[in-house]
């Protein structure tokens, strides 16, 4: 994917290089390049930009590559190596090839949007912590472009203002993904290194054993799942006011592509809330699921260095926090950057949009602290008359007092979610039930297996991979083992370049 | 440097690398094609400094004396070490009319498409474009004609030569740091060649490389 | 300042109204069902008498446990303060967007199900899975139901779209207006785990959300969880009434206009409670699998509701 998307580019580029004479990119943005060419480079510059980004349906590389990487290479992929693929995409649409890009605005938002759900839904079913980090940047790169997708068909409508507001959210989105997923990432990696597992399904219970790993782990899935007051949430605020203020009553094709986009964005919100529960509860809460969960490295002194991960953890923990609560600076200067004067900050640091609204995480947290300061007083009240007592088993019905196994796993958390998308996640199932020899009645062994995997990857690309080694087999024929053939192959491209370069 | 000066200087030393070029197609023996390379590498220098000193660019002096002592130098000596104490190597290539007409037809060649690889521009430096680019094409020709290892280094020494050549004409002469990066590469390949190729010959007891028959899946 | 003096007035009214409301709801349910019922105060006795109770902590759960209720129950208080019940004032820096009472809702509903994941149990698991599952099919209903209030409004402040739909009758009676109102009586409905979603008086185990979660709360914590869900009950129904019927909010602190709030909104959340009391007693619980077609259902009414106010100007 790597090749092909950098032989994607290297094409677009040199389409776009030999109409505007220079490859320096404000010449390319002096150039106004147009036309069939420009199609064409604005064509193959996106599909390369998109691969780096990992959109679907060119995604299929994220969930593969990023969870075998060591957990510090992982964040440095997620949090920054993808955004410039996102980078890249803003370039192409805002400044290389404007006028190019403006009837693409609806195929750059579809593939926004579908990244954004498809990409959530695979995290939400899968047991897999780093497979399920991994989707979720699919899911989060899919927002940002959405986004960029949206300030598009908003500026071809002539509504600037809003438009400007959802570049800034792409831009949002983008710096919240790259506080919250290397915390993510970083905890991942501290448990598989505390217990060797990275499968949900077998962790369980490290709360007591990891407490920093948890708390930041913790504030760095809020901030995913986009909850108060972290920068996720400020993030999808912008984007959410900048879709409700896009003006549909003039414009059909903002009226039909606003709810719908909003919609998708909406279930990508929820599904992210019930994955990122999913995985801070598998892992952290709740008892060992397994031998090696039950039996952690003590945090952070197994191996040198490690309390740096510890300190990394805990700075990108408080600054998911602090660009939540600093939400104003920040798009205050985005929108500066980008010349629009509408984005300023309110008194107390927070986001207000002018003539649309203001969001102060900072005077929301204030009245939550007001209204928790009653509560808390009765509950220290309480605590002297009443105080708690101990126990040692927990209720469960009565049925508690059986092994671990009876807890709810991941892939039990997600199956209801299986169950309803069963169309779009095509899972595979095999029964086997095995009978005693004496008696066809009574059951000896039950075995159940599931398995969803990747279905873009299966339906196109499987069958892809299939032709190419057809193809690759046939050419084979061409290798007859001699230097001389090969060297006469490289003779010829170089006469038939010259030739074609030459040609008048 | 007046201009005229520096205009025979360069027709000189182009002429003295397309001449040596062609002969490097004609001789069979790979003592005299070391020895071709030697004068060719003292033309590149030559022409370098000519560019340099009309153009009153010190580091482009600096480039000809690297290529004064890297091609004119080093790499004939360690492709001609073998030379002392062997006997000397005849290779059984193709027959010399044949290479020397497939040089010739290829410097015509090179003149038809550097009209437009030029560009326009009507310095002297430019109207050696063609030279350069025959350059290039001779080499990748002696690649495909001979048979001997030796033989396959030269043809790749002069195809390096004529890359060379195309980017001090077409170019403001390149930065230090990207001729040094792409000389010691050359170097490096040829001295590992080099290496090989003895192996080669005592293992094999000669080096052509017609014997590679197997390099496939 | 005076803003903030309405918003605490209203955040007591409500704290002191939602057992009311709820022990409406249980009576009309019961003197339905052919029950003398337990009478319209038994939820005060109810928290009276789990405060005293001892709480539990179990082995194998951590601070969750104790954590998990107080942030509900600071969030649905987060929540009644933000919601025009009584005023349509609020506190001048944090303008009661929808955006951020649904995102405040959602902080209860993950502290909910991280509480049932502590639990440690196969019920808690249950529980919190479906729980999620359906908050996270509800969300597209939600922010679509509030984007068709506020195209009118040009704005998602709850505040303003209540009062513009209070000046303006004929904006109340659209049927864009309608549509969206529909679609969010379900979100309530599901949000706040009632017939046909969950049943919020059942202990059967394979047919519990709500109620599986909180198993293990006992005493206090348990207490702030019942408190914590009923002012969610409150605020989702008083916004949906409230929008139904704009009329009757205070603006300022005159004694009438307040007493004229409070006793409206009192009326419309009883009545409203009853009703949906009343509609229960008719209603099976639907099978689990069959709530995402009715959530399905209310979002096409929100997008409706979305594309006709577009396209009806």
């Amino acid at each position: 994917m790597t090749h092909l998307s950098f032989l994607s580019l290297a094409t677009g580029f040199a389409l776009v290089a030999s109409k505007a004479h220079s490859t320096t990119f404000t010449q390319i943005s002096a150039a106004q390049i147009t036309g069939p060419t420009g199609i064409a480079a604005f064509l193959l510059l996106l599909i390369g930009f998109a691969t780096k980004a990992g959109l679907v349906p060119l995604h299929v590389w994220l969930p593969r590559a990023h969870p075998e990487a060591p957990s510090h290479v992982s964040a440095v992929m997620s949090a920054a190596m993808v955004k410039l693929g996102v980078y890249g995409i803003i370039l192409l649409v805002g400044s290389w090839l404007p006028q190019v890009a403006r009837p693409f605005a609806i195929l750059v938002l579809a593939l926004g949007v579908l990244s954004g759900a498809y990409g959530i839904l695979q995290a939400s079913i899968t047991s897999d912590l780093k497979r399920l980090l991994a989707y979720s940047t699919t899911e989060n790169v899919g927002l940002a472009v959405t986004a960029v997708g949206v300030g598009m068909l908003l500026s071809n409508a002539g509504q600037d203002a809003v438009a400007t507001i959802a570049l800034v959210a792409a831009l949002l989105l983008v710096v919240s993904h790259a506080a919250f997923k290397t915390v993510l990432f970083l905890g991942a990696g501290t448990i598989l290194h505390a217990t060797g597992e990275r499968d949900l399904d077998r962790l369980g219970g490290l709360i007591r054993s990891h407490p920093v790993t948890t708390w930041t782990f913790g504030i760095a899935a809020m901030g995913a799942a986009a909850l108060p007051v972290t920068s996720g949430f400020a993030a999808e605020w912008t984007l959410l006011q900048a879709l409700v203020h896009g003006d549909g009553r003039a414009n059909t094709t903002l009226a039909l592509a606003l709810p719908v986009t909003l919609g998708l964005m909406a279930l990508t919100i929820g599904l992210g809330l019930l994955t990122f529960v999913k995985a801070f509860g598998m892992a952290f809460l709740a008892r060992p699921r397994s031998e090696a969960a039950a039996t952690p490295a003590p945090e952070f002194t197994s191996k040198p260095g490690s309390a740096a991960m510890g300190v990394a953890q805990a700075i990108g923990a408080l600054s998911v926090l602090a660009l939540g609560l600093a939400v104003g600076p920040l798009a205050t200067a985005f929108s500066s950057v980008l010349g629009y004067s509408g984005i300023i900050t309110s008194e107390l640091g927070g986001l207000r949009l002018v003539t649309i609204g203001v969001l102060d995480p900072y005077a929301l947290g204030l009245v939550a602290v007001g209204l928790a300061v009653p509560v808390a007083l009765l509950v220290l009240v309480l605590r002297r008359r009443v105080p708690r007592r101990e126990t040692d088993l927990a209720w469960g019905c009565g049925g508690v007092r059986t092994s671990p196994r009876m807890e709810y796993t991941a892939t039990s958390y997600a199956e209801p979610l299986v169950r309803v998308f069963g169309e779009a996640l095509r899972p595979t199932r095999s029964l086997e039930v095995s009978h005693h020899a004496e008696d066809h009645v009574l059951e000896h062994r039950v075995a159940f297996a599931q398995e969803v995997s990747d279905i873009v990857e299966d339906r196109w690309y499987a069958p892809a991979a299939v032709w190419l080694r057809v193809a690759g087999d046939q050419a084979r024929r061409v290798q007859n083992g001699s230097i001389h053939r090969y060297l006469a192959f490289s003779f010829a491209a170089l006469v038939l370049v010259l030739v074609v370069v030459t040609l008048p | 440097m007046n201009a005229s000066l520096t205009s025979s200087i360069v027709t000189t030393a182009v002429g003295v690398l397309l001449l040596t070029a062609v002969l490097q197609t004609w001789r069979r023996s790979t003592a005299a094609s070391v020895r071709l390379l030697v004068v060719q590498g003292l033309a590149l220098a030559g022409l370098v400094a000519a560019l340099g000193a009309s153009r009153g660019d010190a580091q482009l002096l600096l480039v000809a004396g690297l290529v004064a002592l890297v091609k004119a130098g080093l790499l004939p000596w360690a492709l001609g070490r073998t030379a002392t104490g062997r006997l000397v190597e005849r290779d059984s290539g193709v027959r010399p009319a044949l290479g020397l007409l497939g040089a010739a037809v290829l410097t015509m060649f090179a003149y038809a498409v550097s009209d437009p690889l030029r560009g326009g521009d009507q310095s002297a430096a430019a109207r050696a474009l063609p030279a350069g680019v025959a350059l290039v094409l001779i080499g990748f020709w002696i690649l495909l004609t001979r048979h001997s290892a030796v033989s396959q280094l030269v043809g790749f020494v002069v195809l390096d030569n004529g890359i060379a050549m195309v980017a001090f004409l077409t170019s403001d002469g390149l930065p230090l740091t990207v001729e040094l990066g792409a000389t010691l590469d050359v170097l490096l390949v040829v001295v590992i060649l080099r290496a090989l190729t003895t192996r080669m010959r005592d293992t094999h007891g000669g080096t052509s490389v017609d014997d590679l028959t197997e390099l496939r899946d | 300042m005076i803003a903030t003096l309405l918003v605490v007035l209203q955040v007591v009214v409500a704290t002191a109204i939602t057992p009311l409301l709820i022990g409406v709801m249980r009576q009309v349910r019961a003197r339905l069902e052919g029950r003398i019922g337990s009478g319209v105060l038994q939820p005060y006795r109810d928290v009276r008498k789990l405060l005293a109770k001892e709480p539990l902590r179990a082995e194998g759960s951590s601070i969750i446990l104790v954590a998990a209720p107080l942030v509900l129950l600071v969030s649905s208080l987060l929540v009644v303060a933000l919601v025009p019940l009584v005023t349509t004032a609020n506190i001048p820096a944090v303008p009661n967007d929808l955006f951020v009472v649904v995102s405040i809702l959602l902080i209860g509903t993950v502290a909910l199900a991280l509480l049932g994941l502590d639990a440690g149990t196969a019920f808690g698991g249950m529980g919190s899975s479906r729980h999620m599952m359906i908050a996270a099919l509800v969300e597209p209903t939600v922010l679509m139901s509030v984007y068709a209030l506020s195209i009118p409004v040009g704005s998602s402040t709850l505040s303003k779209i209540v009062v513009a739909r209070g000046a303006d009758v004929t904006r109340v009676v659209t049927p864009a207006g309608l549509l969206a109102v529909v679609a969010l009586v379900v979100v309530v409905l599901a949000e706040t785990g009632r017939l046909p979603v969950d049943n919020p008086s059942t202990h059967l185990e394979l047919t519990m959300i709500h109620e599986s979660m909180i198993l293990e709360s006992a005493g206090r914590d348990l207490a702030w969880l019942e408190v914590g869900s009923w002012l969610r009950l409150t605020a989702l129904l008083g916004l949906v009434v409230n929008l139904a019927l704009p009329w009757g909010l205070a603006d300022s602190m005159q004694p009438l206009a307040l007493l004229v709030a409070v006793v409206t909104l009192g009326v419309k959340l009883l009545v409203a409670g009853g009703v949906i009391a009343a509609a229960e007693v008719f209603m099976a619980k639907v099978r689990l699998f069959k709530v995402p077609e009715l959530l399905a259902g209310s979002f096409v009414l929100a997008f409706l509701a979305v594309t006709a106010s577009y396209l009806a100007g």
